[in-house]
């Protein structure tokens, strides 16, 4: 991004293509990019990701800052620019301006626990989060961690290429679950709201950290209210379709909050305070 | 500074002259409709009390803009622009240049427009006032002074045969000149204005929303004549082998304006869309900016093919927030 134009990306060439999913529509892939001009960024960011022709879209950052050599962008085909990127290998051109929004209160939440649970996709913008936290120089300052991680059938988790790495990591419980019953498949069942009453964890030192389809969260951090959390210490990552990331283009208004500016990453307290059109 | 009259023929010759230095906007006959737009020739300018179908935000935020051409995998972003001379902007107009500003340059975004300053620093505004109140305007209720507007670079008055010009800044200092004369009156109190005391929540379930959009039939008009609209979205085309980006206006009325690319859509009934609009301009931005985004031209009301009314609507809220207190 130039320095003084937010308008204008920088280059950044695919160095890997990263088939996710291996499901039938194998339909969302994580590209690892080497940029022209790299930027720092912190966990919950985002950034406008294009293909000159093509078009822009938005997608959080989903490899961990720590990472100085390469940035991780996990794409699922599902629209016209997404179709194209999907189309591109290693070696293709494109382009990257950011990073924008706010980030996930890492300072803030020393001394917690934690539990993520993503979605599908929504695993992707917590993953920079993760990787941070689970890292040796920061590991230390959070207590214990619950991982649960939902997708649609087994063949449908994005970074199933990490679980055993994060399952094994030094105090923490990760846990998977798909929709539907399937034969050989000997772990959870069912939506991740119906699931974290059977999984034990300190309702009053843990901070839950949520991703995935706006169905999905919202169920979800309602299930973690009934239980007793506060909403105060629940905290999402909202998508919302959006044009510039700088606050200008009135599409990712909830209220007079926008997601580019003042999110992407909202405690639930702070969502409860904004009209629920998201 | 001192005040100014001259007749029309002095405004004229001074326009004549200035058009060697500016590109200059003002108030010019298009078949058969008034529309700000680049004057050719001087005798053209139409001074008077009435106002221009569209609102001139296109000096500031064209319709469309080009943000750059991507070539031999660099970037070259757009060129520099010729200072402009709008002449004769409406007080509702003048006022609407304010929350442009607040919008794209203000703090509450962090990051400055390049596009939009380039363009408001390259731009003189001459404020004209108008002598009476058009069907379908409401600024009286707006907080707009008919015969003034603070956030320009001159105002030009009409009293008589004549003109009283004001000007405000070094931009405008030299605009026109003539014999000294005292400054216009300005209106001294302003009748109540049209207001959202309210919290979101307050409003945002609780109103007939279905009702008040009835009529809507989505075309967005509304919103590509509001003076204060400024939603975009970003386009790439390609010519030559050659990409341009160009920025294009948006419209909130529009279904797939917040259609996730999943499907999910947080706004899909019209109702939904219209309650965005009205609210954007009345709570959302006046919690971020301190202004309400409305200045009460008039155009969405006059122009809208389903009869919506926003000043009816506001005032219908106001009425319900104000019945439910006692």
């Amino acid at each position: 991004m130039s320095m003084n134009n937010p308008y204008i990306p920088s280059r950044a060439t695919i160095m890997q293509v990263i088939q996710e999913t291996v499901s039938d529509t194998q339909d969302v892939k994580t590209y690892k990019l080497k940029l022209d001009e790299p930027f720092d960024y912190r966990p919950g960011q985002f950034v406008e990701f294009s293909i000159a022709g093509i078009g822009e879209c938005t997608f959080g950052f989903a490899s961990s800052p720590l990472i100085k050599d390469y940035l991780e962008l996990t794409v699922k085909r599902t629209g016209y620019v997404t179709e194209n990127i999907h189309m591109l290998s290693e070696g293709s051109t494109v382009w990257i301006r950011g990073p924008f929004g706010n980030t996930f209160p890492l300072e803030k939440l020393e001394g917690n626990d934690l539990f993520y649970v993503a979605g599908g996709l929504g695993l992707a913008p917590l993953r920079p989060m993760i990787d941070y936290i689970f890292d040796p120089m920061y590991r230390g300052k959070y207590g214990k961690i619950n991982m649960l991680m939902a997708a649609r059938t087994p063949g449908d988790f994005i970074f199933a290429y990490d679980f055993d790495k994060w399952a094994a990591m030094p105090d923490t419980t990760f846990y998977q679950t798909i929709d539907n019953p399937m034969e050989g498949w000997d772990k959870l069942v069912g939506f991740p709201h119906t699931l974290i009453d059977q999984i034990p964890f300190d309702m009053e030192k843990t901070v839950a950290v949520l991703c995935g389809p706006p169905v999905m969260i919202k169920a979800l951090s309602n299930a973690f209210v009934q239980l007793g959390m506060s909403p105060e210490r629940i905290y999402t990552t909202l998508e919302m379709r959006m044009t510039c990331g700088v606050g200008k283009c009135g599409k990712c208004n909830i209220g007079h909050k926008y997601v580019c500016i003042d999110g992407p990453v909202f405690s639930m307290a702070e969502l409860g305070n904004m009209p629920n059109e998201y | 500074m001192s005040a100014y009259k001259l007749d029309i023929a002095r405004v004229k010759a001074a326009l004549e002259k200035l058009m060697e230095k500016y590109t200059v906007i003002a108030p010019v006959m298009n078949g058969d409709r008034l529309d700000y737009a680049e004057v050719t020739e001087v005798n053209d300018v139409i001074l008077d009390n009435q106002l221009p179908y569209k609102s001139p935000k296109e000096m500031v935020f064209p319709r469309v803009e080009k943000v750059m051409r991507f070539l031999e995998g660099k970037v070259e972003e757009a060129q520099d622009i010729k200072p402009v001379l709008l002449v004769g902007a409406k007080p509702c107009d003048v006022a609407a240049m304010r929350i442009f500003d607040d919008i794209f340059t203000g703090d509450k975004g962090k990051f400055q427009d390049p596009f939009y300053l380039n363009r408001r620093n390259s731009l003189t505004i001459i404020g004209l006032g108008c002598t009476d109140y058009k069907n379908g305007c409401f600024c009286n209720i707006r907080g707009t002074d008919l015969s003034f507007a603070p956030d320009c670079d001159g105002f030009l008055n009409m009293v008589g045969d004549s003109f009283i010009y004001q000007p405000l800044t070094d931009k405008g200092k030299d605009i026109f000149t003539g014999e000294e004369t005292e400054p216009v009156k300005r209106a001294d109190k302003h009748e109540e204005e049209l207001v959202l005391n309210a919290k979101e929540s307050e409003v945002f379930t609780t109103m007939p929303w279905e009702a008040y959009a009835e009529g809507c039939i989505g075309c967005g008009t509304c919103t590509y004549l509001c003076p204060t609209c400024h939603c975009f979205n970003l386009r790439d085309a390609e010519d030559k082998g050659v990409v341009t980006r160009t920025r294009v206006w948006d419209s909130c009325m529009y279904p797939k304006f917040t259609l996730h690319a999943g499907g999910h859509n947080p706004r899909t009934k019209k109702s939904e869309r219209f309650r965005q609009r009205v609210l954007h301009k009345y709570l959302y931005i006046p919690e971020n900016y301190d202004h309400t985004a409305c200045t009460g031209c008039g155009r969405c009301i006059r122009a809208c093919p389903g009869g919506l009314n926003i000043m009816n609507t506001v005032t219908d809220i106001k009425k319900r927030l104000e019945e439910a207190k006692k």
